[in-house]
């Protein structure tokens, strides 16, 4: 057994890796998603498991973002709001941002923010201690989930194929939100489940 | 109140032309330097005169305010790396942009992979032998990037240099500084592995391990993957040296669904080596001399990482439930 002992180190960094590595994807697409609570900019509480049924997109959103801003200055992002919540998804905005950081909104602020810019999500869930953020390990704004209405994650990563802030890339972009609902509404596999997200970093408290 | 951050639709509106001169023969403006938030841009072209059957590297150059950074080419969990488009002239043609070995730049519990303070992204020029134009030419390059330090801002500008033409080499002269430029950031260059050199990966249980062999043995190394997806960025690296090489534990990313053919990317040691490696999956022979000696000892410790990747998830999750 004493042959044994020279591999107690390499045996304690392998555990050392895996203990301290961060939970970089806590939600897996083809997984059930993580139900989490939290509070709109209405004061209106929500439940994940409370939408079992329907689809659910999550969205987070830093309207300081440039990335964001393209998404909301072109009007897309509205847009994709209005078509897949009159078809009955649920649309989640989340604000990640801790207080201080850009992004961050109190909820008379992000009320008004939504009336300027004409956002219809189904609710804006205002996360400043990044509970709901932690939990998907949203890393970027925008950070996309697709949530079928059996629970399970089926799409999870960028809005589309154009990772930059160019709003002039939208009409020729492949919108994967998109993609994902429509394949499956009708049923069908998402052909895409995951993509690398594009944005500015989530404005996290650490 | 941040509530509305107003960031310029371009950063091209901040651009100060601190270079703008006449050049003497043609009459056309050169901006070779544009001045935007938080960092400077120019256009590095050494040669002075430009002559058919050439070719020479030039650049575009980032010079950063403190705690800003642009990207590499694989940016990392966020950010984008640089982009040009090219005005040339008939007969002249730009290669890609090249990127020297990035840095890892955590971000809270983010890692992403660029630069800082500064860096140049080698061009390399071609000069058709037909290249016979009547005078001054202009290189005109319009560049975009996004400049992050908490926050990000995009920016472009449009570059310009003009340069004259001539019919040979004979007595064409370069600009030492802007040489010097160059050759500093080609340098940083990732480089092929020195022969024999190879780089081997296999999978094993949500991690890849990767061995470069660059024929002397090594002690700390930093892997930055070519492609997105593969790796989880964040995590650390555990390295073990070998005696011709390096083995590097790389967390794989979580949502990876089929095992990649290859691993491309950039392997660099502390004292500045940077190698580009293309890995191939190790064939068993490889991946027992790569891993541990001794079968039965293998097995005990996959048993064991097996035991603590199952503790650490089954933690992962609990922790996950609790929110």
């Amino acid at each position: 057994m004493r042959k044994v002992s020279g591999y107690t180190r390499p045996i304690l960094a392998l555990c050392a890796l895996l203990c301290f590595a961060p939970a970089v994807h806590a939600a897996r697409v083809g997984d059930p998603a993580p139900d989490f609570s939290g509070t709109d900019s209405q004061g209106q509480p929500h439940k994940l498991s409370d939408y079992k049924g329907k689809f659910v997109v999550l969205e987070w959103t830093n309207n300081g973002c440039p990335y964001t801003r393209k998404h909301y200055t072109s009007g897309n992002m509205q847009s994709l709001q209005k078509q897949w919540t009159g078809k009955g998804v649920v649309w989640l905005t989340i604000l990640s941002s801790a207080p201080g950081q850009q992004g961050y909104m109190t909820a008379a602020q992000e009320n008004a923010y939504l009336t300027d810019e004409h956002a219809t999500p189904t609710a804006a869930i205002l996360d400043p201690q990044g509970l709901i953020g932690h939990l998907y390990s949203a890393k970027t704004t925008p950070h996309m989930f697709v949530i079928d209405p059996a629970g399970k994650l089926v799409y999870e990563g960028a809005i589309d194929d154009h990772a930059t802030t160019d709003a002039s890339d939208i009409p020729a972009a492949k919108n994967y939100v998109t993609a994902a609902l429509t394949a499956a509404m009708a049923g069908q596999p998402v052909a895409t489940g995951y993509t690398r997200p594009y944005g500015c970093s989530v404005k996290y408290a650490d | 109140m941040r509530a509305r951050l107003s960031i310029p639709k371009s950063a091209s509106l901040l651009l100060v032309p601190c270079a703008l001169h006449l050049a003497a023969a043609g009459g056309a403006p050169e901006e070779p330097t544009g001045t935007a938030q938080h960092l400077t841009a120019q256009l590095v072209v050494p040669p002075a005169q430009i002559y058919p059957g050439e070719s020479f590297t030039g650049g575009v150059y980032f010079k950063l305010e403190p705690g800003w950074h642009v990207y590499w080419s694989n940016a990392g969990d966020s950010g984008e790396p640089p982009r040009v488009k090219w005005t040339l002239p008939q007969g002249l043609s730009a290669g890609a942009l090249e990127f020297p070995a990035p840095r890892r730049l955590p971000l809270g519990h983010l890692v992403d992979y660029g630069y800082e303070g500064e860096v140049l992204f080698p061009v390399r020029f071609e000069v058709a032998p037909s290249f016979q134009p009547a005078g001054p030419v202009t290189l005109g390059a319009y560049v975009h990037w996004l400049v992050c330090r908490e926050i990000c801002i995009p920016g472009s500008t449009t570059l310009s240099v003009t340069r004259r033409p001539a019919a040979s080499g004979a007595g064409s002269a370069e600009d030492a500084a802007d040489t010097h430029l160059v050759q500093r950031f080609e340098s940083a260059l990732p480089q092929p592995l020195p022969p024999p050199g190879y780089a081997t990966f296999s999978a094993h249980s949500g991690a890849f391990r990767l061995a470069v062999a660059t024929g002397r043995r090594e002690r700390a190394a930093q892997f930055f993957p070519l492609d997105p997806n593969l790796i989880a960025n964040a995590a650390p690296q555990r390295a073990e040296p070998r005696d011709d090489g390096i083995q590097l534990t790389l967390v794989q990313d979580e949502n990876l669904t089929a095992r990649p053919q290859l691993l491309r990317g950039v392997v660099e040691f502390p004292d500045g080596r940077a190698y580009a490696i293309r890995a191939t999956t190790a064939t068993p022979a490889e991946q027992r001399a790569a891993a541990w000696k001794g079968t039965v000892l293998g097995v005990v410790l996959a048993v064991l990482g097996g035991i603590a990747l199952k503790l650490v998830l089954d933690w992962r999750e609990r922790r996950n439930r609790r929110v």
